[in-house]
């Protein structure tokens, strides 16, 4: 067992290994009524291209999400929750684009429902019927999505950013793709992603992670789960944009506007995916965020009713969204593409939001879901713990910002108008 | 945790001490009853109330102001619990002993610097800000549409009867907002303090009898009201007919709402036995009866809830749909109330379905929006604090349960049907 000390914030994440290889992370908070564990396997919906020895494999769109709800059973009239419900505990799933989340919350038996979490997921039943009774409720699923205008904007502005990356695509799927999802495609997925090496257990509550992770290395000791070497592959992605003007309608009253910016993760090689992504969220929120000139003076104006922003980095591109409505989406795009060619960023600004940002990360330590889900996204985005968090934030410079903003580039970019259906 | 009340006449402070939690929140709620003609100029005074003062005349000074605070957060929610109405001022903020020795007097003076200085000059609110969030609250009224489900809801609870608080539209409506200028809303803000009672919820580690001695000082106003308020509503010229109205629209999924008036229900089945009903037919985990009927054995919805509406003694079902099985999820849903009254689950389900919700009682313990929650409604309804809920929730028998089921009557049938299912 390791000690992962977060420097400053005198927390500490327990850390142990299985000898198959998988990871568990422990967060101990003694005065937390229940508990909160993820069973993770690093499987989202991009993962759709991969490789076993020479052989290439391209598998549904969707089928991450598809598997995620074949997997809630143990067999053909059991599910998971037939054991949750007599502890009276609480079991759910999400998918996301690099991960797939099996969770419990629980105050009774920590132990024991850890364990039946490990257990229920690892021991794969499907059946044809199974899987085909699960369609249906994966396409109402779909449409219900459909219903909603904000998440066709969502996914309209990542298909007209990326040509080749995934993230185009609905984490569920179309219909289409979800009609060719079949028990082999689902069987292959599962032998290949859900093997221990490829996931984590993160648990965080009131427990004693000596005997948890004790008993974990015990279950796992006596399971034989064959190794796969496989290697997942994704599509390199042009810096430029796929389409650079889209116009939607949908059953809205006010249009909504995004623009995203794309370009190449090679402008800022001197830095790291952490630094970049704190850096970029503080520029972008001083220039656009609430305490910007900016916001107030188009909300005065009318010319905005909301405008948030939002950052993605991978290792291909970096990409810099702001999503407004409006009811005037060709003036703003205007003023906003002119605000983005003179970002700034003060001392003051800056000073300001380390110390919220240092703050945030303390009030989040009364949440254990928080804490989860922060172990979660280091593991995903950086495959370690950042325990330094705390002297990252204090070491951040002005200089260095604006080293960001000089390499920002607005060649690129993408623009989504969705307007109101005609009558 | 320790409860005390501070009676300090126009208003009283009810506090929680404990040191459970590295934050502190405070809510000050007015409340009086539901008035429908007030409820935009509510929101409107709610919003514009933390979006500025006199001392912070823009919101970005406001914001930067709050992240000196360490990162503290003030916002408003107006909502409806039966016949009342409140508008709730939420402000959270870290405990003290992580700031600097100022920090306390700093902290707990803004949000009574922002309520009782707001920005008006010669009795007129500031324009620029009306004019923002006059904005504001237009998007919210015409974004209503944007989710069906929501819509399909109100639009049932106004077919049930369009006098019950349930059946308004607690975003607002245009018509009232065009009347609402800075001068009729300066009016309206000086009778919030005449006919609004008004509490303040404190939770966190401070010193309490310090802090009401801080707030004596800070909160300006001596009405004291005494108006008797009841928080429950029953539904009148009540019969056991039911109705069935369907509308059709352009959407990809059609939502079915059923809605349930409860006959005489004692307090005991209000603050216990329904819990325990609504677990086993259509909250919960998915072997809940409505989930295993429609959505495990017939593969007809992703979604299928069942919504306990205590105050308003309704009982609420909805899920999404294909169109053309609206009759056999009607009849599902139907023969799923038929089971529960006539006791078609065992003793497992009830003792399972109580441990499940001594489970939530218990999460709710770490989290200071539910106990804030509870106690404000153990105030103003007498109903049973955390505590008292998790020994008394124990005593609900299979009998109770079926007793109950026979007092819930169908009143109306809503279906919201697709036109481009399949698109």
């Amino acid at each position: 067992m390791k000690e992962i000390k977060l420097n400053k914030l005198k927390e500490t994440i327990y850390y142990d290994k299985c000898d198959n290889g998988l990871e568990i992370y422990m967060w101990v908070k003694n005065n937390s009524n229940y508990y909160y564990a993820t069973f993770n396997t690093r499987f989202g919906s991009i993962d759709t291209k991969f490789k076993i020895k020479d052989k290439e494999y391209n598998v549904n769109n969707g089928i991450a999400h598809y598997l995620e709800h074949i997997n809630f059973n143990e067999s053909d009239n059991t599910t998971p929750d037939d054991y949750y419900n007599i502890k009276g505990t609480s079991t759910n799933a999400f998918t996301t684009y690099d991960l797939t989340s099996y969770e419990i919350y629980g105050s009774s038996d920590i132990l024991g429902d850890t364990l039946h979490l490990i257990d229920f997921v690892q021991d794969r039943y499907f059946t044809e019927d199974i899987i085909e009774g699960e369609r249906n409720i994966i396409l109402e699923e779909v449409k219900m999505d459909n219903n909603n205008p904000g998440q066709k904007m969502y996914y309209e502005t990542q298909k007209s950013i990326y040509s080749k990356n995934k993230r185009r695509n609905e984490i569920t799927g179309s219909e289409k793709d979800i009609s060719k999802i079949n028990k082999n495609e689902l069987e292959l997925v599962y032998d290949t992603f859900y093997q221990p090496s490829n996931m984590f257990l993160i648990i965080t509550g009131n427990f004693n992670p000596y005997e948890i992770s004790m008993a974990i290395k015990e279950n796992q000791n006596k399971k034989k789960i064959k190794k796969i070497h496989f290697t997942k592959i994704y599509d390199k992605e042009d810096a430029k944009v796929n389409k650079e003007n889209t116009e939607i309608s949908d059953n809205i009253e006010i249009p909504k506007l995004s623009l995203a910016y794309k370009m190449s993760r090679r402008k800022f090689k001197e830095f790291n995916d952490l630094y970049l992504k704190i850096y970029l969220d503080l520029i972008i929120n001083a220039n656009f965020g609430p305490t910007s000139n900016l916001k107030e003076d188009l909300m005065e104006k009318e010319l905005i009713y909301t405008l948030t922003y939002s950052i993605n980095i991978d290792n291909d591109n970096v990409v810099i969204e702001l999503d407004s409505e409006t009811k005037y989406p060709l003036e703003l795009i205007k003023i906003l593409k002119e605000d983005m060619s003179k970002l700034v960023l003060t001392e003051e600004k800056l000073k300001r939001r380390i110390k919220c940002s240092i703050a945030y990360l303390i009030s989040g330590l009364d949440d254990i879901e928080f804490v989860n889900s922060l172990i979660q996204n280091d593991i995903i985005k950086y495959n370690k713990i950042n325990n330094n968090i705390y002297d990252i934030y204090q070491s951040l410079t002005l200089d260095e910002a604006k080293k960001i903003i000089k390499h920002i580039d607005l060649n690129n970019c993408s623009v989504v108008i969705m307007n109101k259906n005609k009558d | 945790m320790t409860y005390k009340k501070y009676n300090n006449d126009s208003y009283n402070l009810y506090t929680i001490k404990t040191d459970k939690f590295k934050t502190c929140q405070m809510e000050i709620v007015f409340y009086r009853k539901l008035n429908k003609e007030k409820i935009t100029i509510e929101n409107v005074l709610s919003d514009i109330l933390v979006h500025s003062s006199l001392k912070y005349p823009k919101r970005k000074y406001v914001v930067e102001h709050l992240e000196d605070l360490y990162n503290a957060n003030f916002y408003s929610t107006t909502s409806r619990v039966g016949n009342i109405r409140t508008i709730n001022f939420i402000y959270n903020f870290i405990d003290p002993i992580y700031a600097d020795k100022s920090y306390l007097k700093d902290v707990i003076s803004f949000p009574f610097e922002m309520l009782f200085n707001p920005n008006i000059k010669n009795d007129e609110f500031d324009e620029r800000s009306l004019k923002i969030i006059k904005s504001r609250v237009y998007a919210d009224i015409k974004s209503i549409k944007e989710n069906p489900t929501r819509y399909a809801l109100k639009k049932s609870l106004y077919l049930t009867s369009k006098d019950m608080p349930s059946s308004y539209e607690l975003v607002g409506n245009i018509k009232d907002l065009n009347k609402i200028n800075s001068s009729n809303l300066f009016s309206f803000y000086n009778e919030l303090f005449e006919e609004y009672y008004c509490d303040i919820y404190l939770i966190g580690n401070l010193d309490m009898d310090k802090v009401n001695i801080m707030i004596k000082n800070l909160f300006k106003n001596d009405i004291i009201k005494t108006e008797q308020l009841n928080p429950y509503y029953y539904l009148k010229n009540n019969n056991n007919k039911t109705i069935e109205y369907s509308e059709k629209d352009n959407l990809n999924q059609s939502t079915l709402v059923c809605i349930y008036n409860l006959d005489n229900l004692s307090s005991f089945e209000q603050n216990y036995v329904f819990y325990i009903f609504n677990t086993i037919y259509g909250s919960g985990s998915l072997t809940n009866k409505l989930s295993k009927n429609l959505r495990e054995d017939n593969s007809l919805c992703y979604n299928v809830s069942s919504l306990y509406q205590k105050y308003d003694n309704l009982l609420i079902v909805y899920t999404g749909i294909d169109a053309k099985n609206k009759r056999k999820a009607l009849n599902l849903i139907k023969k799923s109330l038929k089971e529960m009254i006539n006791s078609k689950f065992n003793e497992d389900d009830v003792d399972n379905a109580i441990k499940y919700n001594i489970n939530i009682l218990k999460s709710s313990l770490d989290n200071q929006d539910s106990i804030i929650d509870n106690y404000f409604f153990n105030i103003i309804s007498n109903s049973p604090l955390i505590n008292e809920r998790v020994e008394v929730i124990d005593s609900v028998t299979k009998k109770d349960i079926s007793n109950l089921a026979k007092k819930i009557k169908l009143k109306t049938i809503f279906f919201l049907e697709a036109n481009n299912e399949g698109n």
